[in-house]
């Protein structure tokens, strides 16, 4: 007796590449949906209101495939996100002239400048700097104060942990529906 | 022991954004983590994005109605840009180049990695280099809507 194997090698070709299609896709539809569960995430963060712009101006960006990964960025482009993110140790704050004030010019109602050392990189209270009225509405100025630090607001690190769960299902899922897919053919 | 450099043009034809305008951004793998350095993220590539939709603001809060629309559009430079290639980025740069989202600069380097590309006649070669080789890429793929 003897059994005779016919193998068609463009139909195996066919589902190979078939194969590697559907991954490819999957792989691109995951990474954009995380992408833009990240970003849903990132702007629930716990951390207050201000002006607004923090929350608002995170996005993501789909790069698309590079180098042989599928890449989307996750952008927080205010200068202060790390602060936010990771909070700031204690500091202290010097005053410095308003943008584009004449080195050692006073500002309309400014008394005092900043004297002797210190980096002098903080601007605060728009070059009005380190003035304060108490509750009389008598002015008080400083040439420099102690900041005790800020409480972090993690938004980011808690986001993109959640996404990289979200990740993981959705391939896990669609790995899944593939396999489905094969076995309804064979 | 001396970091390896390449040369390298970013290519910015590769890709498409959705309304056509050239978006074929190379992320660098060594970029630094520094607030609001992004320019510095990606090679020869400057990402302007715009928030899309009416702006209103109420007392010191500004909002977009609807909800905020980020529209992403590449600035690429003609300059020569260099890649570490040593280390994890080795091998994503050389894939990089194999796939044409980076252009060589010299043939010489493209010999000495032995990067090889299958041409159109199903022979291989060592990948197009230069200037030429830069104007010469055909836009071969589209890229998703990027917000």
């Amino acid at each position: 007796m003897s059994i005779r194997l016919d193998f068609d090698q463009s139909s195996i070709s066919s589902l190979q590449q078939r194969l590697e299609s559907g991954y490819r896709d999957l792989i691109k539809t995951a990474a954009v949906a995380t992408g833009k569960v990240i970003v849903a995430r990132a702007k629930q963060g716990p951390f207050k209101d201000h002006t607004r712009q923090l929350r608002s101006n995170i996005h993501s960006m789909n790069l698309g495939i590079r180098g042989g990964y599928y890449q989307v960025q996750i952008v927080s482009p205010m200068l202060y996100s790390s602060y936010v993110e990771k909070g700031t140790g204690p500091h202290d704050i010097w005053p410095k002239a308003a943008h584009n004030a004449p080195k050692s010019s006073l500002m309309p109602g400014q008394s005092r400048r900043a004297r002797g050392k210190g980096p002098h990189e903080h601007i605060v209270g728009r070059g009005l700097a380190l003035r304060w009225k108490n509750a009389a509405g008598q002015e008080f100025f400083a040439a420099m104060v102690h900041h005790p630090g800020s409480k972090p607001y993690p938004f980011f690190a808690p986001a993109m942990e959640y996404g990289r769960i979200y990740l993981t299902q959705f391939i896990q899922r669609g790995f899944e529906g593939i396999s489905l897919r094969l076995e309804s053919h064979a | 022991m001396p970091k390896e450099i390449l040369k390298v043009y970013a290519n910015p034809w590769l890709h498409l954004d959705h309304e056509g305008r050239p978006a074929c951004a190379v992320r660098r793998s060594d970029s630094p983590d520094i607030p609001g350095e992004i320019p510095s993220r990606f090679v020869g590539a400057i990402p302007k994005v715009t928030i899309k939709g009416e702006q209103i603001t109420v007392g010191t809060l500004t909002g977009t109605l609807g909800g905020e629309q980020h529209e992403v559009e590449w600035e690429f430079s003609e300059e020569v840009q260099t890649v570490p290639l040593h280390g994890t980025a080795r091998n994503y740069y050389l894939q990089c180049i194999r796939e044409r989202s980076l252009v060589l600069v010299n043939q010489a380097d493209a010999r000495r990695l032995g990067i090889k590309v299958w041409m159109p006649d199903g022979t291989q070669d060592f990948v197009p280099c230069g200037k030429a080789a830069l104007a010469a890429q055909p836009v071969n793929s589209f890229e998703e809507e990027s917000a």
